[in-house]
């Protein structure tokens, strides 16, 4: 049945992304509460997210999720209702069951078929024990337990309350009448789990399965779900929380819930809206013990002198289905059938289903791998449409060039459109870390605020997947070493409290990141000294301030003297170097002593498609990423002939200048003439560079293609690129270009000095 | 796979018994539902043994009710037997038991 373990193992896929995107969500609430504990939004939001998380748990069956989940919830709910407050340690406590709850999530979703490892369990329960006190302290809230209590409490409400308690059915017990769809097994529901799981609300008593509207075997439809269900539960929960149980199907059924002494006439209501026979429905009721035999008798009755008042009331009378139209709420209270407060608290989840689902159809979620392929497609789409357009240009027909235009332009825009789909705000990984600072200024006894900002910047999913590891170095580095202790901070006359800011905005396209700290910044001296010991540099080396900086990402570097459990392992620093690399950014660092350290980590906005600017150089084409061009200006034959130096004068300024010819050896086809009398500026990282070339050929967009393994370390080119005419391109790598003509220009400098 | 007729089937008295298969969830329904049709339309006696089900879910317990309320109103007979145990979980959440005809009780 391979048929159905997929079934399954997307069922559980769509858990797992489910309850992790939940997971992030609490945590980050939890975080945000820590801030404003008294939001009862963020606390509600809370409680939703994790009753979220046990409601599809519960679902699939696993129980263990579910036990855990359901004591954190109560705590959760005591919260919410006020019944205790928040404190530093409830906080610890309810941000270690969301690890808890992540850490059995995974179990399951993992290795759904193994008891929980001895540990998770200690620790969970450790975490129950902790939980449980908060509960046993407050008042008896578990929904689990169908108290007496509870029970003597609605008497005694009937008895001094209501004097006409003749109207009332005498059954303690909620009433829940359910008709699937037909469609819910199709859409992977079973019903039955609906019911496993309304076990752990409250004790069903009482179960009756109808089969009235089940057709005749040969005309049955066997994927379709033909049976209504009449349940008597006895629980203490709220009507919402019930209601809730059946939030996945909500659209596949419709449900009606009746309080333990309803009036009589919302079971005529009931009754009215029940597709089977009314009779047959009312013995059903009376069968379970729903209703008594008189109770029933009256209920119909009403019910037909109902039917006669709504045909006057301007037959409001369709407006029967309990959960899932507002306007019945209007007629019951009306009506004074039922309690404003029950009416309103089902008009908030309604909406609040509204909502949710409003914001599931928002989206939609993809394979990576077909957006992958999608992007890999639209990339050879721009390939031929410059060749089209090339071709189109040869045959100088005008009307077949204006169409090669448009055709073009129209990939542009499905070329954009297509990026645009994996980008991805940066915001969710730069949440993940206030959990990560948090938990590291309390082991470290430090105090340390997390300012966010930029959060909405968005790039490529890949990147942004990549870049998260290299972050966390980045800022687990600047809460260990750059951070000091809160009295030293002070007897230093700064602030107790440290601040780590993480920046993202955008560049001259490239995305950039910025993570600051004001702890005590590099001291250059040390540096240096262990650089030497570390045999980085030799000895009497001499090096500027920004290069001394630099050493910091030299491999095998490590300046803390003591190796803590959270950085300083000395393998931190080059490897984040290299996974920026490999993203094609770059890092810098800047520091002054005493007041503070920073990073700046630049990356391009996305690895696949760019728009570029062709030149020639020689008898070959370069692609100079467009992004990074600020103008091009003409070389003037003096600077050109006389060589001085490789700088020019632009507009006052002094920019150091390369010829791609020289620096890519190009030689010239015959009977060419080198023109040279161009110079493409290109801006990096701050730094303007002219780039010499023979010509230039304009804008074209380019696809880039990785070179391959022999390739790979050819320094100044990032990958090539094919031409509408089929011709290989090279793209030019600037940042490379960029940096070898500072150090270039450095090394004459120190030369100078040397000598 | 799907329901199997029993070596004791009995063309000339109509007796069929079926022996249920292991799957009676609704992945399997299809295949279920064509085999009891085919069974229903040569033999008026089912005897269904459940002790191999593995799996089942509304969508099996749908199908038995169909065969039941079919051969009700055909004058046919059917009685179940041997409900394995994830039979007896299901029929007991849902309270059903007491709708069918067990030959061993």
């Amino acid at each position: 049945m391979s048929d159905e373990n997929d079934y399954l193992a997307e069922g559980r896929q769509v858990f797992a992304e489910e309850s992790t995107e939940l997971l992030e969500q609490s945590e980050s609430i939890l975080l945000r509460l820590e801030d404003e504990p008294d939001s009862d939004e963020l606390i509600n939001d809370l409680f939703r997210a994790v009753h979220t998380i046990k409601g599809s748990a519960g679902i699939f069956g696993f129980d263990d999720v579910v036990a855990f989940t359901h004591v954190a919830e109560s705590v959760m709910g005591m919260l919410r209702d006020k019944e205790i407050t928040l404190n530093e340690d409830l906080m610890s406590l309810l941000l270690d069951s969301r690890d808890q709850m992540s850490d059995l999530v995974q179990q399951v979703i993992e290795t759904p078929d193994e008891p929980l490892p001895e540990k998770v369990r200690e620790t969970g329960d450790g975490l129950l024990a902790k939980l449980q006190q908060y509960l046993d302290d407050g008042a008896p809230i578990e929904m689990v337990i169908a108290s007496g209590n509870s029970q003597v409490e609605a008497k005694e409400i009937t008895s001094n309350g209501n004097t006409s308690a003749s109207e009332q059915v005498s059954s303690d017990y909620w009433h829940i009448s359910l008709r699937f769809n037909r469609n819910v097994l199709a859409n992977g529901m079973d019903p039955l789990s609906f019911f496993r799981y309304l076990n752990t609300v409250g004790d069903i008593v009482n179960m009756t399965t109808l089969s009235t509207e089940l057709p005749l075997l040969a005309q049955m439809n066997p994927e379709e779900s033909y049976l209504g269900f009449e349940i008597d539960l006895n629980t203490s929960a709220t009507k919402e929380a019930i209601a809730e149980v059946f939030e996945f199907v909500l659209d596949d059924c419709a449900l009606h819930i009746l309080p333990p002494r309803s009036k009589i006439a919302d079971y005529t209501v009931l009754i009215d809206a029940l597709p089977e026979e009314n009779m047959a429905i009312g013995e059903i009721l009376v069968a379970t013990g729903a209703l008594t035999r008189d109770e029933l008798k009256e209920a119909l009755e009403s019910q037909d002198a109902q039917t006669v008042t709504e045909t006057v009331d301007d037959g409001e009378h369709e407006s029967v289905e309990v959960v899932s139209k507002p306007q019945l709420g209007a007629v019951l209270v009306e009506k004074g059938m039922a309690d404003t407060r029950v009416v309103d608290a089902a008009v908030n989840k309604q909406n609040k289903v509204k909502e949710a689902k409003k914001a599931e159809q928002q989206s939609v979620r993809v394979n990576a791998e077909k957006l992958g392929d999608l992007i890999n497609l639209v990339g050879e789409l721009v390939i031929s449409s410059a060749h089209t357009e090339l071709k189109a240009k040869e045959t100088d027909q005008s009307e077949l060039m204006e169409t090669a235009e448009h055709l073009t332009r129209l990939v542009e825009e499905i070329r954009d459109a297509t990026l645009s789909l994996r980008m991805v705000q940066i915001g969710d990984t730069f949440n993940r870390f206030k959990r990560v600072v948090r938990d590291i200024s309390k082991d470290l006894n430090k105090k340390i605020d997390l300012e966010i900002s930029g959060g909405d910047t968005e790039l490529d999913k890949t990147v942004v997947e990549k870049i998260s590891d290299p972050l966390m170095h980045l800022i687990r580095n600047s809460l260990d070493h750059g951070v000091e202790l809160p009295d030293v901070r002070v007897a230093n006359g700064k602030p107790e409290t440290a601040t780590v800011k993480l920046e993202a905005y955008h560049d001259s396209g490239s995305i950039v990141i910025e993570i600051s700290d004001d702890g005590k910044g590099l001291d250059p001296d040390v540096l240096v000294a262990k650089a030497i010991e570390n045999e980085v540099i030799p000895e009497n080396h001499q090096l500027t301030l920004p290069e001394i900086h630099r050493l910091i990402f030299a491999a095998g570097f490590s300046t803390a003297e003591e190796v803590t459990s959270i950085s300083g392992r000395g393998v931190g620093m080059d490897v984040v170097n290299k996974n920026i690399d490999s993203l094609r950014g770059q890092i810098s660092v800047h520091s002054e002593l005493g007041v503070g350290t920073s990073f700046t980590i630049r990356l391009p906005l996305t690895l696949a498609i760019i728009d570029g600017f062709q030149v020639q150089v020689g008898s070959s084409s370069y692609v100079i990423p467009l992004d990074l061009v600020e103008e091009c200006i003409e070389l003037d034959d003096q600077h050109a002939e006389t060589k001085k130096g490789e700088y020019v004068a632009l507009r006052g300024e002094v920019m150091p200048y390369l010829h791609l010819a020289d620096v890519f050896s190009e030689g010239l086809k015959d009977g060419q003439e080198r023109h040279r009398n161009n110079i493409v500026v290109v801006q990096y990282a701050g730094q303007k560079t002219g780039l010499v070339v023979d010509e230039l050929l304009g804008e074209h967009q380019t696809v880039i293609k990785p070179l391959g393994q022999v390739f790979q370390n050819l320094k100044g080119i990032s990958g090539a690129t094919i031409l509408g005419s089929g011709e290989v391109a090279m793209i030019i790598d600037v940042p490379t270009l960029v940096n070898r003509m500072t150090s270039v220009s450095k090394e004459n400098k120190d030369s100078k000095s040397f000598h | 796979m799907a329901f199997s007729k029993d070596k004791g089937s009995d063309k000339k008295k109509g007796l069929c018994k079926i022996a249920a298969d292991s799957d009676m969830s609704i992945y399997a329904a299809a295949e279920n539902h064509e085999a009891l049709i085919s069974f229903y339309t040569e033999f008026n006696n089912f005897e269904i043994n459940l002790s191999a089900v593995e799996e089942i879910d509304s969508s099996g317990i749908q199908l038995l009710l169909a065969l039941k309320h079919s051969a009700e109103k055909d004058g046919k007979q059917m009685t179940l037997n041997s409900a394995s145990s994830p039979v007896s979980e299901v029929m007991d959440v849902l309270n059903i038991k007491g709708q069918f005809n067990w030959s061993d009780k």
